[in-house]
């Protein structure tokens, strides 16, 4: 179930350039969540208004990881939240990615800030004794290489500057290696996920998809986060609520 | 104390002068998770087409200061759908529905009433105001002629009151309410939003795809204030007052200024209790002052008042 919670960010910090991992109590959104699905976070400064979304990075019964970028205005506001300052949360929102009960072997694909959410999906399938590969890719400086470590499934990581792992972006990274899952989960930059479900579709195999919008109720109801439907009919079906995860051959994906 | 918060408009009675703003509540349901739809005074649905329109490409969202733009297009799946997915819903609360009604031409507008004979709602409100749509919306609602036409002959075609949202993006909004009044309206709500535009300075280019949208929020507060206050002068009909309301004393404002009722709308989008939080803070207004019934301060600064 939706609902407005407030709770005391617990800590906030950088962990790579301008991207911040912030843990906040919010236990009744945190228990109600799952992999995929993404909060809108109230800044409560009359200036900047609208509630950010962001997706979740992990959860547990208590807290609340979000893992964001500084890009603008309010996402800058938020880095400077310290410890206790509260913050109002509408959460969790979103259908998330849907797991089929007989999957054995998944393909998680991210790109940039993307990553966050494959985390948390990462951790779930585990535990259902799925199978997991991981394939980052990032301009410079990755994320979050640890974390998916040290939950056994070290990543694969594509970087375009070839600071780090392969050089070249994700998508062909993947390619090489030829990994064939029987599912691929990806979240990134949208010509990310068009080049992926491109290859995805040229090898047989189905792709979800986390796709962003600009958003400002996060509940269905101002109609602004609007993705093409594939099926044309109606022409634009809603990021917040029918989404925010598609199968790549639901929605227009523009490279 | 015993307060009245009671308003009747062209026959209709609400039990609280607070409704939603068309376009920021859905079609109720996307709130009824996080309020008691039948706290409301009305639920005013988001915009009907007589046949269904697909809207405007994204990015269709820009925040500014103090507000917002959209250009959302009026996407919606046409009154038919309209009727057999979402009214059936809210009908089950007890709140009045006002349906606001979508249209690029006379015609248009005049089909998508006709689609709702029989069907049990409380009133419509016709939307000549979008800023968003390129025929029919604002095209008529900047125009006087034009306004007491299309009033008329959507009013020739119902029996349920008809409410004229009117745009703000006018010279003399008096001059409009009056074509309204003239056409037959019973009542009118103002302001839809104010035409504006946001620049994304690195890309080079307007934010929305649609390049202009209609400004809400807090910062056109002041100019729908003054626009309620400029219009009751011109009519007898009662005014539904909106634009940038987030709190109690917001609608407070409006009420002074003339407004039989208001509405709420972009402060769904900060707040998803926002409507109930105006009304309980009208509330506790009129216990601190000692206001029985809001007839007592309604239009008070008007002058001979």
């Amino acid at each position: 179930m939706k609902r407005v919670e407030s709770g005391a960010v617990l800590t906030n910090s950088e962990i790579a350039k301008n991207i911040y991992a912030m843990t906040i109590r919010l236990p009744l959104i945190a228990q109600a969540c799952k992999p995929g699905q993404f909060v809108m976070v109230y800044l409560d400064r009359s200036e900047m208004m609208l509630p950010r979304p962001i997706s979740i990075a992990d959860a547990d019964d208590e807290t609340l990881t979000l893992i964001y970028q500084a890009v603008g205005q309010g996402t800058e506001y938020l880095s400077r939240l310290r410890p206790n300052d509260a913050l109002r949360t509408l959460g969790p929102l979103g259908n998330g990615f849907t797991i089929p009960d007989e999957l054995t072997h998944a393909t998680l694909v991210g790109g940039g800030i993307g990553t966050p959410p494959l985390y948390f999906l990462a951790q779930e399938l585990l535990e259902r004794g799925v199978q997991v590969s991981v394939y980052l890719g990032f301009r410079d400086e990755s994320i979050m290489r640890e974390d998916f470590a040290s939950l056994g499934i070290p990543p694969l990581i594509a970087t375009d500057s070839g600071a780090y792992g392969f050089h070249g972006n994700v998508v062909a990274l993947l390619r090489e290696t030829k990994d064939a899952p029987e599912l691929f989960y990806a979240c990134g930059p949208t010509s990310m996920l068009y080049h992926l479900a491109q290859y995805a579709k040229a090898i047989g195999v189905p792709c979800q998809v986390s796709v962003e919008e600009r958003m400002a109720c996060g509940v269905g109801a101002c109609l602004g986060c609007a993705v093409e439907n594939a099926a044309r009919d109606p022409k634009y079906i809603k990021v917040c609520c029918d989404g925010p995860v598609f199968y790549s051959d639901q929605v227009v994906l523009h490279g | 104390m015993d307060k009245n918060l009671r308003v009747n408009i062209a026959g209709v009675e609400l039990k609280n002068p607070v409704m939603t703003a068309s376009g920021t509540f859905g079609s109720g349901q996307e709130y009824s998770e996080f309020i008691d739809l039948n706290q409301l005074g009305a639920v005013v649905v988001k915009g009907v087409s007589h046949t269904p329109w697909e809207g405007n490409r994204p990015v269709r969202i820009a925040e500014t200061h103090g507000g917002m733009l959209n250009s959302i297009g009026l996407q919606n799946p046409g009154a038919s759908a309209f009727i057999a997915n979402d009214l059936p819903f809210l009908r089950k609360f007890d709140t009045k529905i006002i349906v606001n009604l979508c249209g690029h031409t006379i015609e248009e507008y005049v089909a998508v009433a006709g689609d709702f004979d029989g069907i049990d709602v409380d009133m419509f409100e016709l939307n000549i105001s979008c800023p968003n749509i390129a025929q029919g919306g604002m095209a008529f609602g900047t125009d006087p002629r034009m306004i007491e036409k299309v009033v008329a002959a959507v009013k020739a075609r119902v029996n349920i009151p008809l409410i004229a949202k009117l745009s703000p993006n006018v010279t003399d909004i008096g001059e409009m309410a009056a074509a309204a009044q003239a056409g037959g309206a019973d009542a009118i709500s103002l302001i839809n939003t104010v035409m504006g535009m946001k620049i994304d300075i690195n890309r080079l280019k307007p934010v929305l795809d649609n390049k202009v949208g209609g400004l809400s929020g807090p910062a056109i507060k002041p100019v729908a204030v003054r626009m309620v206050y400029q219009a009751a002068k011109r009519v007898s009909i009662p005014i539904i007052g909106m634009g940038g309301i987030m709190t109690g004393e917001d609608a407070i404002e409006f009420i002074m200024a003339g407004a039989a009722a208001v509405a709420v709308g972009t402060a769904n989008f900060v707040n998803p209790t926002a409507t109930i939080d105006v009304i309980t803070g009208i509330e506790s207004f009129m216990e601190k002052q000692n206001i029985r019934d809001l007839s007592e301060i309604r239009g008070i600064i008007q002058e001979g008042k």
